[in-house]
């Protein structure tokens, strides 16, 4: 561990303005989104499961709890669907989970490190509306907002990941954002 | 300057220009026979890869981030080949902007160096067992303004503030540059433009596209390569020079010319399908504003690699790739605060319209302080200033006009 040496500087990079003072940098309040229900899940307890290696092998998730994923080599996954996103998968852990759905609707899939989501619905990769991510922190790391609206049963793809295991939620997206 | 009616006529130049149906799979602006496709895809691949620390188990060609970096993958902050997405507000820096940090010479014989403590770019994250070197955060201040017909305009002025500092203060002649990762669409055409050789980054600090990736690399990702095979450490930063390497290179050599392939290969979003007529008064207003004096709508291209043998060709760039002087109010400053002239690369603006449709919030200039083409257009002064004043003394119709028009582009 590097020798803990912090310097709070403050550098005022354009002139004419007042001081602001420094503080210590919460890594998890750069979110442009109000994301204070997923950053509640992270803090709770979790579901320990191990995603599936295919599709008669995925546990069922819902909406609105924090899971603990252990995923499984990447080779010897068989995707529903080619994952969205081509990355080297050397060493990557991935996985499959069900995902049931009471309403239809926007939702935000929430993780904990970075690695590649996919939401499959009706046997199509669902259309992501917008994603955010904050580099150090982890509760979450990364949020995918997905268009749910046109089933209630997806299949939730899990991909390149560096870890085995990863922790998730699936939350309802808010109807407007601030 | 630009030819009298250079951008009004240019409606039918489309040169490596694509249809983009699916923004994760940004086209190549050739055909390419399977051999090319395959280390294309390859390329791809290297792009979007999430890197992981040296030593993590398994990861083979993957391992080497950091141990100091900013994004973990190329496709972080050029989210498939596209514009970094900005700051919509006050708080913390986006991923995309990172903050590079210059010395430069006394003398006109010497080159200019990264910050003696914390190198070329602040590094504000860190493996495990590291501590990122520091945390940028922006405060903006609006500044209002009226147009000679009396609309108003909004403008918002950036103060970029950097705390705890891992090493202490940066040096005082230390120029803070914030830079927003720019779209790569159409780079491997830019580079096929005949003129000096440096004209990629937004002060035309690199001289290709492959000296632009290994610096990235090497600066926001902790990523070896044989052009570069040293991280951004610092002699005051002796832990960082001592931890445990992911290859040497990190980025083998056929990694890195795919993702360099990848990159030269990226065709140009093609603009939505308008009538030549309806897009020639708005070109002429482009021209008559001055605007075409720097973002150039033809510029030649010396036929290579994919585009073969074609004999002479011209693109649509919207650029001259050179440097310009765009005032005070938009150049850096030192770590003492103190304004440092800078110049700029004139952006190119061909893709803006795919740009508009792709991103919720759009942001442009090189800090991503403006956010829409108006904003960047007042922000322009210096060299610009004649072609700003012109713009602002158009009617309200056209100046709707021509922001419309280059936003159809």
């Amino acid at each position: 561990m590097q020798p803990k040496l912090v310097f709070a500087l403050l550098l005022t990079v354009l002139a004419g303005g007042a001081a602001i003072p420094a503080f210590a940098a919460d890594p998890c309040s750069g979110f442009k989104w109000d994301v204070s229900k997923e950053h509640a899940l992270f803090s709770g307890p979790s579901v320990a499961l191990s995603a599936g290696k295919d599709l008669a092998s995925a546990p069922t998730i819902g909406a609105d709890r924090l899971y603990q994923l252990e995923l499984l080599p990447q080779t010897d996954v068989s995707f529903a669907l080619a994952p969205g996103k081509k990355m080297l998968t050397d060493g990557a852990f991935a996985g499959l989970a069900a995902l049931e759905l009471d309403t239809p609707g926007n939702y935000r899939v929430s993780v904990d490190v970075p690695f590649w989501i996919d939401v499959i619905a009706n046997g199509k990769l669902a259309a992501t509306r917008d994603f955010q991510g904050q580099q150090s922190c982890d509760a979450p790391h990364k949020i995918v907002e997905f268009d749910l609206t046109g089933a209630k049963q997806f299949v939730l793809q899990m991909s390149g990941s560096a870890k085995a295991s990863v922790r998730l939620t699936v939350t309802q997206a808010p109807l407007a954002r601030p | 300057m630009a030819a009298q009616g250079e951008s009004s006529r240019n409606a039918g130049n489309n040169l490596g220009q694509r249809v983009f149906s699916d923004a994760r799979n940004p086209p190549a602006y050739a055909e390419v026979d399977t051999v090319e496709q395959a280390r294309i895809d390859l390329g791809h691949a290297v792009f979007n890869t999430q890197w992981v620390p040296a030593r993590t188990t398994n990861a083979a060609r993957r391992d080497g981030l950091g141990p100091l970096f900013n994004a973990s993958a190329c496709d972080a902050c050029h989210n498939e080949g596209a514009h970094g997405r900005g700051p919509s507000g006050d708080g913390a820096a986006p991923n995309a902007l990172v903050i590079q940090l210059e010395v430069r010479p006394r003398g006109s014989d010497q080159k200019s160096s990264g910050d003696p403590l914390y190198g070329h770019t602040l590094n504000t994250a860190a493996i495990d067992g590291f501590n990122p070197e520091g945390v940028v955060t922006i405060h903006y201040r609006e500044l209002d303004g009226r147009y000679p017909d009396g609309a108003t305009w909004h403008l918002r002025a950036p103060r970029y503030v950097l705390t705890e500092l891992q090493r202490g203060p940066l040096a005082a002649r230390t120029i803070i540059q914030p830079r927003l990762a720019p779209a790569l669409f159409g780079v491997g055409l830019l580079e096929a433009v005949p003129g000096p050789a440096a004209r990629f980054g937004w002060q035309s600090e690199s001289t290709s596209v492959r000296d632009q990736t290994t610096k990235a690399f090497a600066r926001d990702m902790g990523l070896t390569t044989s052009d570069r095979p040293a991280d951004d450490c610092t002699a005051a930063e002796p832990e960082c020079l001592a931890a445990p390497n992911g290859g040497t290179p990190e980025v083998s050599a056929e990694l890195l010319d795919a993702v360099v392939e990848f990159q030269r290969t990226l065709a140009v979003p093609q603009p939505p399908a308008v009538p030549a007529a309806a897009r020639r008064a708005p070109g002429r207003l482009f021209d008559a504003v001055g605007c075409s004096a720097c973002h150039r709508a033809v510029m030649p291209v010396v036929p290579s690699g994919v585009l073969g043998a074609k004999g002479a060709q011209t693109i649509a760039p919207y650029t001259d790739l050179s440097l310009h002087d765009l005032g005070l109010r938009l150049a850096d400053r030192d770590a003492a605060g103190r304004v440092v002239p800078s110049r700029w690369r004139t952006a190119p603006l061909w893709g803006m319209a795919y740009r508009l449709e792709l991103e919720q919030e759009p942001t442009f200039l090189h800090d991503g302080r403006a956010r829409s083409i108006e904003e960047a257009i007042l922000w322009h002064d210096g060299e610009a200033a004649t072609a700003r004043q012109r713009f602002v003394h158009l009617t309200p119709e056209r100046r709707a006009q021509l922001l419309n028009w280059i936003g159809m582009l």
